[in-house]
């Protein structure tokens, strides 16, 4: 296994910061996982990937090369301290920011990453090393890591009005531990309240379809799909659009009563969430509210 | 026979033959509403009376004390009544929950209804991108005690500004049980005391010292009531502007509450009931 990454690029070093701490307000621990492509930040959640962090190396980094377990399998995975790492690096945010850092996969008496970060002092340069002590994951437990299988989803919208939602969300505290998330093919979106003390609605129209062929998925535009989730985790992952603000709008994929897959995209990082459906005692019918 | 069912359904007849609801009201400012709720929100369920007059929302604990909001009729921009009386029982803290998800600086137009007895009370409102709507269960009411018939035999009456009143509730001892109010026309005038382990506490008010408005002692009243059936009074105290307190011969204590939100009249009535057997230290 071999990993050294140099970055030097300010910008991306704040990026790459931003992203580590709004992982340790998601989680304890991540996983980190490399690939010859692709890095992947994953936060696990009863032994499934809940949230993850999809990041182009080119981009992120001047200097990239790794090398996995074997030939078959290259690629990596290591699991760490989401906060340890994202104080140290703060850094990295900061005005007087590191000329250069540079990552690296050790062994100091167990696997460690290096963060080596150049400092600019007049006309001398310090260095400062941190050790970070990593988890190496066996490849027994890789499956359970990869990203959720390709699943094909019944309608895919886009829903710009995160904050709205967010706001929204929150004023329940009464209505029960789960949403709904519901839309048609025809633009429309619902999130959902039901409870025995009564059922309340958001709704919107008019918003846009994605299309992953160019064609509709079926015949009636108006039929509604529904999943039905956990509502503090999807509240927490709309408060990330504070810390995360996107550059282009949130994509919404609802697989009806199996899952659902939001995604928000900022730079070149694409974060990814799942929420798995919970199932009702009642099944509960969808409809469009009318003034 | 027949002539007299016909008579019959013609006097029950409702106004508005093609609307099912018998209480529509629309809002373009939830403020008012749900300020005054979380007011008397002491208790998770309360009582919705819908009169001719307005609103009025009252929540009881233990049969000892009651607090009752009033929203008149012109705090609504339409309010539209379809029977003599609707009432109906519902929680008040979904009600509130769905009327601060309503809340928001920009103009709203949210409309309330309710079909009648069974039916939930529903409100929509729509804004920009999206329409919010919320239907609340609403329960079979309970009997609630009625205290107007104490207002009939007013003995003492002061009026003081609430936050001169809500200085001398902070300063009552939180360890004491009790809490014994005594108005006289004659000295003390005004005393509110306690006794506990802490030791005893007594605020003397004057009747004619600043705090005071007005003034209408007939006769001595002295009378304990438990410090946690007084402390739910302080929500409607810090809201209001005005409050009078009156206590009646039972010694039953009305605390009544000029409140004024935005540009309307609110207005909030408290009654606490007395210990019956007094407890000397």
């Amino acid at each position: 296994m071999r990993f050294r990454a140099v970055m030097n690029d300010p910008s991306y070093m704040r990026k790459f910061t931003e992203i580590l701490q709004v992982l340790s307000n998601l989680a304890k621990t991540s996983v980190l996982r490399v690939c010859p492509d692709k890095i992947f930040f994953v936060i696990m959640e009863s032994q499934q990937p809940q949230a993850w962090w999809e990041l182009d190396p080119e981009q992120f980094f001047s200097e990239f090369t790794m090398r996995g377990v074997s030939d078959v399998y290259n690629e990596f995975y290591l699991e760490f301290a989401t906060v340890m790492l994202a104080d140290t690096l703060i850094t990295l945010k900061k005005n007087r920011a590191p000329q250069t850092v540079k990552i690296k996969l050790t062994d100091k008496g167990g696997p460690c990453l290096r963060f080596e970060m150049e400092m600019p002092v007049t006309s001398l340069v310090r260095t400062c090393s941190h050790d970070f002590p990593v988890g190496i994951i066996p490849r027994s437990q890789w499956s359970g890591i990869h990203e959720a299988e390709e699943h094909s989803y019944d309608v895919s919208i886009e829903m710009p009005y995160i904050r709205e939602m967010h706001q929204w969300l929150e004023c329940f505290k009464s209505l029960g531990q789960h949403c709904y998330l519901v839309a048609n093919e025809n633009g429309d979106f619902q999130a959902k309240l039901v409870h025995d003390l009564g059922t309340c609605v958001k709704q919107f129209t008019g918003l846009q379809v994605v299309h992953e062929d160019g064609d509709h998925r079926s015949h009636d535009l108006t039929r509604l799909y529904g999943v039905r989730v956990d509502r503090r985790k999807l509240v927490a992952f709309l408060a990330l659009e504070h810390s995360f603000p996107p550059d282009r709008v949130l994509q919404c994929d609802i697989s009806e009563r199996k899952l659902v897959h939001l995604q928000l995209v900022r730079g070149d990082a694409v974060l990814h969430f799942f929420c798995r459906h919970v199932i009702e005692d009642v099944a509960v019918h969808h409809t469009l509210i009318e003034v | 026979m027949l002539k007299y069912l016909l008579k019959m359904s013609l006097l029950h007849q409702p106004e508005h033959v093609d609307d099912d609801n018998v209480l529509v009201a629309t809002l373009d400012s939830v403020k008012v509403l749900l300020q005054l709720l979380k007011a008397i929100n002491f208790r998770e369920c309360g009582i919705i009376f819908a009169t001719e007059k307005g609103l009025k929302v009252t929540v009881e604990d233990s049969k000892s004390i009651q607090a009752s909001a009033f929203i008149s009729e012109d705090v609504f921009e339409t309010y539209t009544l379809n029977a003599e009386e609707v009432v109906f029982k519902i929680n008040l803290n979904v009600l509130k929950e769905c009327l601060n998800s309503m809340s928001s600086s920009n103009y709203i137009a949210l409309k309330i209804s309710y079909k009648g007895y069974g039916d939930s009370l529903r409100l929509i409102m729509s804004q920009g991108s999206s329409i919010t709507g919320c239907s609340i269960k609403t329960m079979e009411p309970e009997q609630m005690l009625d205290f107007h018939t104490g207002t009939l035999n007013i003995i003492n009456k002061v009026m003081l500004r609430s936050e001169y009143l809500k200085e001398v509730f902070n300063e009552l001892d939180p360890m004491a049980e009790y809490v014994e109010f005594i108005l006289s026309p004659n000295t003390p005038y005004f005393r509110l005391s306690t006794h506990s382990i802490g030791g005893d506490c007594r605020v003397d008010i004057p009747k004619d010292c600043d705090m005071i408005e007005s003034f209408q002692c007939t006769s001595l009243t002295a009378a304990k009531y438990k410090l946690s059936h007084i402390k739910p009074s302080c929500k409607p105290l810090s809201l209001s502007q005005k409050v009078s307190i009156s206590t009646d011969e039972r010694g039953l204590l009305c605390f009544q509450y000029m409140i004024r939100i935005e540009n309307y009249n609110g207005y909030i009535e408290y009654y606490c009931t007395p210990i019956v057997d007094s407890y000397d230290d």
